[in-house]
C-alpha cells in the first residue's frame, strides 16, 4: 500500500470525484477526512469506507468561511493524530455569461473555487510543517482554468487561478517538504454541483468514451504517491487527450 | 514492489544504458517482460542477463532505431518470445552514450545535426510504427516518449537535441490523436538536467549541480526520479490521459 499511516483530507469528499478520491486513498491504507458542507453525504461516505475496511471520518465545513476551515484542519489534526495530505477538490460553477452574472455571484464562486483551496492550503500546510510530515498537497483545477468558455465566467477564472496558485505553492512549500501540484480533469463524472452522472453527456476526446471518477482519483493518487516524488508545481491533464486535439475537431 | 504491469510487454529502446537501463529495470520489477532494444549489444545483453538472474523476464535485442527494418525485427522478436507488446518507451537519443557537442548553434556539424534528427525523432516515429500493429490487434498500448525541459524551457547551446526533443512534444499530441481510436495512450515525460552518465566528470557535476539550483526541489535529478512517472503512464492508473507532457524536474518549468 502507498499510503499507509497518512492521513488525508479531501474537500467535496460527499459526493462525485470527491467521494472516490477519498475511497482510493483509503484502499493504499490512508486514514481520510471526509470534508463536505452535507452532513448526511459526508457521514455516509466515511461509513462506506469503514465498512470496507478503511479508516475515514465524517468533517461538517462551511469551506465559504475561513474560521471554520481553520477548525476543521485543526479537528483533523487533533482527532486523525497529524495531517500528510490534502486534496482540495471542492468547487462551485456560476454557469452565468459576464452580462448576467451579479457581484455576489462572482464573489461566491471565487470563494469556494479558488479561496477555499488557498485556505486550506494554508493551515494544511501550517500543520504539515508544525507535524514535519512529508507533505503532499493536490488542487483539482479544470480544463476550464485553461480554456475560455461561453459561459461560467466565474468558475473559468477561478479554475485558472487555481492552476497559478498550485505553481506559487509549490515554489513556497517546497523549502517545507511539501509537494504541491495540480490534476486538469475535463468532464470527469457528473457536472460540478450535480448529483447524477448522465451517460449520455456527449464526450469528444481522444479515449472514446466518458472519464469518470476513478480515472481522476488514479491520478491524484499518484501525485500523492513517493511515485511522483520529483514532481511539483505540474499540473497534470486527466482529459482523454481533449487538449492534444484540434478545437473543434471530433474524434469519439 | 507492487505488480501493476503483470502480464504486461514493454519494449526499452536505449534500455541497456543509464536512464533506459532504469526503467528497464523498474517496469520488470513492476511485473512486466522487458525487451532491451539497444545499438550497444553488449550493454544490451549484460542489461538483460543482469534482471533475468534476479527471476525477471527479459530480452536483449539488438536494434539501431534509424532503421526501419532493425525496429520492425525488434517488435517481431518481443512478440515472439512475450506474445504480445504492451509498452513502448521511447527512450533511444543522442545524448551520453551516443555523445553529442555542446556547441552554439552556428558550430554544429551538419551531419551531427542529421544525426541527432535520425535518432531522437525519426527513431521515435519508426519505433512506434513498428509497434503499433500489435497494439491495435490488442486495442491496447502504451507509449511513452521522452522529452527534455529545454525544449519547454530553451537552453544556450546544442540547438540540435533541443529542437529533436521540441518535435517530440507535438509527435506526442499527434500520435495520441491518431492511435486514441485504438486503444492506445500516447505520453511524453520531460525530464530536467538528470545525473545519468555512469562516470560523470567535475564539469558535469558542476552543470548537474548548477540546474538543481533552478527547482522549487532543489537538489540534483538523479534516473530514480523519473521511474513512477514511467510506471504511472506504462499502467491502467493513466488510462484516461493521453497526449500529455508530464514535466519531471523537481518544480523547475512548470508545464
Amino acid at each position: 500500500m502507498k499510503l499507509s499511516g497518512k492521513v488525508a483530507i479531501v474537500t467535496g469528499a460527499g459526493r462525485n470525484i470527491g467521494e472516490e478520491v477519498s475511497r482510493v486513498l483509503s484502499a493504499e491504507g490512508a486514514t481520510i477526512a471526509v470534508v463536505d458542507l452535507d452532513r448526511s453525504r459526508a457521514e455516509k461516505v466515511a461509513a462506506d469506507i469503514v465498512a470496507s475496511g478503511g479508516q475515514a471520518k465524517p468533517f461538517i465545513c462551511d469551506v465559504a468561511s475561513e474560521d471554520q476551515i481553520r477548525a476543521t484542519v485543526a479537528a483533523v489534526v487533533d482527532q486523525l493524530g497529524g495531517l500528510d495530505i490534502l486534496v482540495n477538490n471542492v468547487a462551485m460553477s456560476d454557469n452565468k455569461h459576464i452580462f448576467d452574472i451579479t457581484a455576489e455571484e462572482w464573489n461566491r464562486t471565487l470563494a469556494i473555487t479558488l479561496t477555499a483551496p488557498f485556505l486550506f492550503g494554508k493551515y494544511a500546510a501550517q500543520a504539515m510543517v508544525q507535524h514535519a510530515a512529508d507533505g503532499r498537497i493536490i488542487n483539482v483545477s479544470s480544463t476550464s482554468g485553461y480554456y475560455g468558455r461561453d459561459r461560467a465566467i466565474a468558475y473559468t477564472a477561478a479554475k485558472g487561478g487555481v492552476i497559478n496558485l498550485t505553481r506559487s505553492m509549490a515554489i513556497q512549500l517546497a523549502p517545507h517538504n511539501i509537494r504541491v501540484n495540480s490534476v486538469v480533469p475535463n468532464k470527469i463524472g457528473s457536472p460540478v454541483g450535480k448529483d447524477d452522472f448522465d451517460p449520455t453527456r456527449p464526450v469528444s476526446n481522444l479515449r472514446g468514451r466518458p472519464g469518470v471518477p476513478a480515472d481522476l482519483a488514479k491520478a491524484i493518487l499518484f501525485l500523492a504517491s513517493d511515485d511522483s516524488d520529483f514532481i511539483a508545481g505540474t499540473d497534470l491533464f486527466v482529459d482523454g487527450g481533449v487538449s492534444a486535439m484540434m478545437p473543434g475537431s471530433k474524434q469519439s | 514492489m507492487s505488480s501493476r504491469l503483470k502480464g504486461r510487454v514493454a519494449i526499452v529502446t536505449g534500455g541497456g544504458h543509464g536512464i533506459g537501463r532504469a526503467y528497464a529495470r523498474r517496469l520488470a520489477e513492476e511485473g512486466a517482460s522487458v525487451v532491451i532494444a539497444e545499438i550497444d549489444v553488449k550493454a544490451a545483453t549484460s542489461a538483460a542477463e543482469e534482471l533475468e538472474k534476479e527471476g525477471f523476464e527479459a530480452l536483449a535485442v539488438h536494434t539501431d532505431v534509424t532503421k526501419p527494418d532493425s525496429v520492425k525485427e525488434m517488435a517481431r522478436l518481443a512478440a515472439e518470445k512475450f506474445g504480445r507488446i504492451d509498452i513502448l518507451v521511447n527512450n533511444a537519443a543522442i545524448f551520453i552514450s551516443v555523445p553529442m557537442s555542446r556547441a552554439p548553434f552556428d558550430e554544429i556539424d551538419p551531419e551531427e545535426w542529421d544525426r541527432m534528427m535520425a535518432v531522437n525523432v525519426k527513431g521515435a516515429w519508426l519505433s512506434s510504427c513498428a509497434v503499433a500493429p500489435y497494439m491495435r490487434d490488442q486495442q491496447y498500448g502504451k507509449i511513452i516518449n521522452i522529452s527534455s525541459g529545454t525544449a519547454l524551457k530553451g537552453a544556450d547551446n546544442r540547438i540540435h537535441y533541443v529542437a529533436s526533443k521540441a518535435a517530440i512534444l507535438g509527435f506526442t499530441k499527434t500520435l495520441a490523436n491518431e492511435l486514441g481510436k485504438e486503444g492506445v495512450c500516447v505520453n511524453c515525460i520531460a525530464p530536467g538536467s538528470t545525473m545519468s552518465e555512469e562516470n560523470p566528470d567535475d564539469a558535469i557535476r558542476q552543470r548537474r549541480a548548477s540546474a538543481a539550483s533552478t527547482r522549487a526541489i532543489p537538489r540534483l535529478q538523479m534516473p530514480g526520479d523519473m521511474l513512477g512517472a514511467v510506471v504511472f503512464f506504462s499502467s491502467s492508473d493513466s488510462d484516461f490521459i493521453t497526449g500529455q507532457t508530464l514535466v519531471v524536474d523537481g518544480g523547475s518549468c512548470m508545464h
